[in-house]
């Protein structure tokens, strides 16, 4: 089976599963008091068609995999490594900015500093580059939200 | 002796500097004044010219930072009630958030606030197409009457000129529209221009706007007309349209800004916060407002405010149970 | 009247500060175009919340001529490296890389500038003539009338965007479903909201845009950090084209235009659609439909003319009746309304500064990027090769920042992170995003619409299909919806016959 099929047999089952879970919270809204259908049947109806087109899509990947059922290779080789690193950084990041404990300069050259390093292989002569980098941009972008324009972050 | 213990706690909380530095200091640090609308719209103008005339005229010794909070206006009301009543968070709203609390929208209000001021009030005018064949609120609501749920009121519904379509109706009993969803007031008269309604209410900006030429007189391809005025008095540039009040109606709706801080707030800081906006009120800069916005200048605080607040909860609850019940 | 106000529009954006908006906006649009795995919806998301704190005029000088300036920018991209630099210049990939390696990038550029600014041109005048009339047509639109050419429009980019109609159908309807927690458009109460208080307001548009568009975008591009590019060594020579050129070409430069600017205006799908389309036809009536995808100059310029065309065409349904013409103009609608400004046909009477600076930023964003593009292209195209370990981070801070400028809450961050997920998610399934976006922004209106409608006629439906616009509408529905379906069929008998003579 490829990569594709698997990729959309699993998004269209997590679709599935949002729907469901919107079809839950929408069964016992009111009837509509100025028109007949009120605020459930809209998404009611709207989900029930997101079901319908994902089972078919579901369906049409499990025939094409029978098909071809020879794993191709990728395209390319992927550097999930890399995007691995970026989104827990990213995650990281955010957190610390919900908790509000750091000043927002710090922590966005910290992120900067980390990121940029990571996405050059962590090379020693790219590390004074990653720095000011980050330097640089979190103090720019601090200054830019909190004085040019009136953002209410952490400093 | 519980006397006595209340007396020995104070004693020792001046003695650390704590109740005395907080009043005599107040404002020590910016004062945060949430808006739960985005920015532009009228309240967030509103802020911003306090903001600016308080700033200019140096009514208070800390600036105020104006925080947009957008999305549905309970989410920015929700910060502010929960957030610490230090006497450094504030709010900006208007009578929506009586309208949510009365319909079952908001499981909170009003008196989960301490109130500071209202400021700047606008009214509302009743409208309908000029080849209508209506020519006054009384045939508006005997042809509503007669009629009853036939003739379509455009409005946002659960929002104030749903309200004010709402009190109208009530004012003559056995009088009903049928209320449309539309939206806010240019939507209204173009549904209005459209003929796909028959009647809305607009304010007296939007009635200058979409009814006047820029020197005041009459627009000729204009294709709706206003009806009354639903303020105390008469509207100053559309002074031969009548009062509610005039006509016999009792009938009062009218939207002012109202500035809340978090329950328990100290009292220096709503105090303060009220008369730096009493000033305000007086710059040139308000004034300029006002009149661009078709305004009139109210400014309530103290037990005027009090008192104001709670006959408007008196008028507008039922208002707001029946807006939700059709 | 009408010229005296697009003079005074003009006039306005001549002011210095103005003036340096179009210039800012134009420069980043071709420069962010230019860089591959940045998309002109991601630049334009981003700058969103800096707008905040602009006045209107000014904001939307800066968006429209940074539309301008990323779907011109693609080329550059396009024709160096074989990446289209926006989704909208793939079909100029096909010819321009081809000549570029034969020795001659500087005319596929230049046959590339060209033909945008032609078909940028082309548009404007579309622009400048049609809005007015359609808005006025537009007021006497009723609820029905918005609500059938709203679904119309979601079958339509359903069924053109990439992938299966199926596909394109349920992106569509998925974005339509997340926008719906949050107050009820039609009833004012909240809905949907797991009683959780700050889904009061609903998912919004920008952070579920930053995340779709630029998270996503991101995570693909550290995924694809180990893939070396080849370098094509530039020159500009023959940069600018010859008046022969031109005559050559014109049939060609005004057809595509043509196309480009009518696909603009149906709502929903732009320059990507335009492009593909008048590729096609100049295939099929060109003489040497052989040299196409091996640098044919007809081709390049078919291409580019078309894409730029959509701008201007699909600004045409946004002004008049609100409706986006493209992604890009989802995101415009969205910029709008942050400034309290409601797109549609009394736009005209309500904000009519700000339909006359559109206009005006169109054509002068549609100049200033020829004499940018054809001045320093050489320097432009240095950009592409900035190291992306660089760039994807330093936009990541901007993702974050400005979802939480929006509304000063760490919801709408969290919201963006989210979206940042599901749009990679969708996109490796193969679903398309154009449709998802769409869907998202014209959800609540459609609903309102709808029900709008019903408390109009206390409950009957029939006017959607008793009235004669609503019926068309919902006509050319179905058919977009069937006729796939139906071709597929065919094909698939065909092929069992083929595969089974004798049965």
């Amino acid at each position: 089976m490829q990569t594709r099929q698997k990729y959309e047999i699993a998004v269209s089952g997590l679709m599935i599963l949002m729907c469901f879970v919107f079809l839950w919270e929408s069964w016992d809204l009111p009837p509509g008091t100025f028109e007949p259908l009120g605020s459930g049947p809209v998404p009611q109806a709207t989900a029930a068609i997101i079901i319908l087109c994902c089972l078919i899509t579901i369906n049409t990947a499990r025939l094409e995999a029978k098909k071809s059922s020879v794993a191709e290779g990728t395209g390319e080789p992927l550097s999930i490594g890399f995007a691995v690193l970026m989104a827990l950084a990213t995650l990281v990041f955010v957190i610390i900015l919900h908790l509000r404990i750091m000043a927002f300069a710090w922590m966005a050259a910290l992120f900067l500093t980390v990121t940029i390093w990571g996405l050059e292989n962590f090379k020693k002569k790219k590390f004074l580059p990653a720095v000011i980098t980050g330097l640089i941009v979190g103090f720019a972008v601090e200054y830019l939200f909190t004085q040019v324009f009136v953002v209410d972050l952490p400093v | 002796m519980k006397k006595l213990l209340l007396s020995a706690t104070v004693a020792m909380a001046a003695s650390l500097g704590l109740t005395a530095a907080a009043e005599a200091a107040w404002p020590e640090k910016p004062i945060k004044l949430v808006v739960p609308f985005k920015a532009g719209g009228t309240s967030d103008q509103t802020g911003r010219v306090f903001q600016a005339a308080i700033k200019e005229n140096n009514l208070l010794s800390q600036p105020i930072t104006i925080v947009n909070v957008g999305g549905h206006y309970s989410i920015g009301s929700r910060q502010v009630m929960e957030a610490p009543a230090d006497g450094y968070n504030f709010l900006l709203i208007h009578i929506a958030l009586m309208g949510g609390e009365g319909s079952g929208a908001l499981n909170f209000g009003w008196r989960d606030f301490e109130p500071v001021a209202a400021s700047g009030e606008f009214c509302l005018f009743p409208m309908v197409r000029k080849d209508s064949g209506i020519n006054s609120v009384e045939e508006l609501l005997a042809a509503s009457k007669s009629k009853p749920d036939s003739l379509i009121f455009g409005a946002n519904l659960g929002a104030i000129n749903h309200l004010a379509g709402v009190m109208l109706q009530e004012v003559n009993p056995g009088s009903k529209f049928r209320f449309v969803q539309i939206g806010g007031g240019t939507a209204n008269y173009t549904a209005l221009t459209g003929a796909q309604t028959n009647a809305t209410v607009l304010s007296g900006a939007e009635v200058i706007k979409f009814t006047r030429m820029p020197d005041g007189s009459e627009n000729p391809e204009a294709q709706i007309k206003p009806l009354a005025y639903t303020g105390p008095a008469r509207f100053p540039q559309l002074n031969h349209l009548p009062t509610m009040k005039e006509l016999g109606y009792n009938m009062e709706f009218c939207i002012k800004s109202w500035w809340f801080a978090p329950k328990g707030t100290p009292k220096e800081a709503v105090d303060g916060f009220a008369a730096a906006m009493e000033k305000a009120t007086q710059t040139d800069r308000y004034k300029k407002f006002l009149s661009s916005k078709g305004f009139a200048n109210v400014f309530l605080k103290g037990d005027a405010l009090q008192k104001d607040l709670s006959d408007t909860w008196t008028a507008i609850e039922p208002v707001a149970i029946l807006a939700k019940k059709k | 009247m009408e010229l005296a106000a697009l003079g005074t529009a003009i006039g306005q954006i001549f002011t210095p500060y103005t003036f340096l908006m179009l210039f800012v906006g134009t420069s980043l649009g071709i420069v962010v175009g230019a860089i591959p795995g940045m998309t002109g919806a991601m630049l334009i998301a981003l700058t969103l919340p800096i707008t905040f704190y602009m006045d209107p005029f000014n904001a939307i000088i800066l968006l429209i001529s940074m539309y301008v300036g990323a779907i011109s920018g693609g080329l550059i991209t396009a024709t160096l490296l074989r990446m289209p630099g926006t989704p909208a210049a793939v079909m100029t990939t096909f010819d321009g890389y081809p000549m570029a390696r034969a020795g001659k990038p500087g005319r596929a550029l230049g046959l590339g500038i060209t033909a945008s600014f032609v078909g940028g041109l082309v548009s404007w005048v579309a622009l400048l003539t049609i809005t007015k009339p359609l808005s006025i047509i537009a007021t006497r639109f009723g609820p029905f009338e918005y609500f059938t050419l709203i679904m119309m429009a979601m079958v339509l980019i359903a069924s053109v965007s990439e992938g299966s109609l199926v596909k394109g159908i349920a992106a569509g309807f998925f974005g339509m479903l997340i926008s719906m927690p949050g107050v009820d458009p039609a009833s004012g109460m909240p809905r949907l909201t797991f009683d959780y208080y700050l889904l009061n307001g609903g998912l919004k548009l920008l952070p579920v845009l930053i995340g779709v568009f630029a998270v996503s975008q991101i995570i693909n591009d550290a995924m694809d950090m180990g893939r070396v590019t080849e370098r094509i060594s530039m020159t500009s020579k023959g940069i600018l084209m010859s008046l022969k050129d031109l005559r050559l070409q014109a049939v060609n430069l005004i057809r595509s235009s043509v196309i480009g600017t009518g696909v603009g205006i149906l709502p929903g799908i732009g320059a990507s659609i335009g492009s593909v389309i008048a590729y096609t036809v100049a295939k099929n009536t060109s003489k040497t439909p052989e040299k196409f995808g091996t640098g044919s100059e007809e081709g390049i310029v078919a291409s580019e003319a078309a894409n730029n065309a959509t701008v201007g065409g699909a600004l045409i349904p946004l002004i008049a009746m609100g409706i986006p013409g493209s992604v890009i103009d989802a995101i415009l609608i969205g910029a709008l309304m942050i400034h309290s400004i409601q797109p549609g046909p009394t736009l005209f009477l309500t904000n009519a500064d700000i339909v006359w600076g559109m206009v005006a930023a169109c054509l002068l964003a549609n100049i200033l990027m020829y004499i940018l593009m054809t001045s320093s292209v050489k320097y432009i195209a240095g950009l592409m090769y900035m190291p992306r370990s660089f760039v994807l981070p330093v936009v990541m801070v901007f993702c974050v920042i400005g979802s939480f400028a929006l509304n000063n809450t760490m919801f709408d961050v969290w919201v963006m992170l989210g979206f940042g997920v599901i749009g990679f998610l969708l996109e490796r399934a193969k679903y398309p995003l154009g449709p998802f976006v769409i869907g998202f922004v014209l959800a609540p209106l459609a609903e309102e619409k709808l029900r709008s409608g019903l408390m109009m006629t206390a409950g009957d439906p029939s006017p959607i299909l008793t009235r004669p616009l609503p019926a068309l509408f919902t006509l050319a529905a179905i058919a977009l919806l069937v006729w796939p379906l139906y071709s597929d069929w065919r094909k698939k008998r065909r092929a069992a016959n083929a595969a089974e003579p004798e049965g």
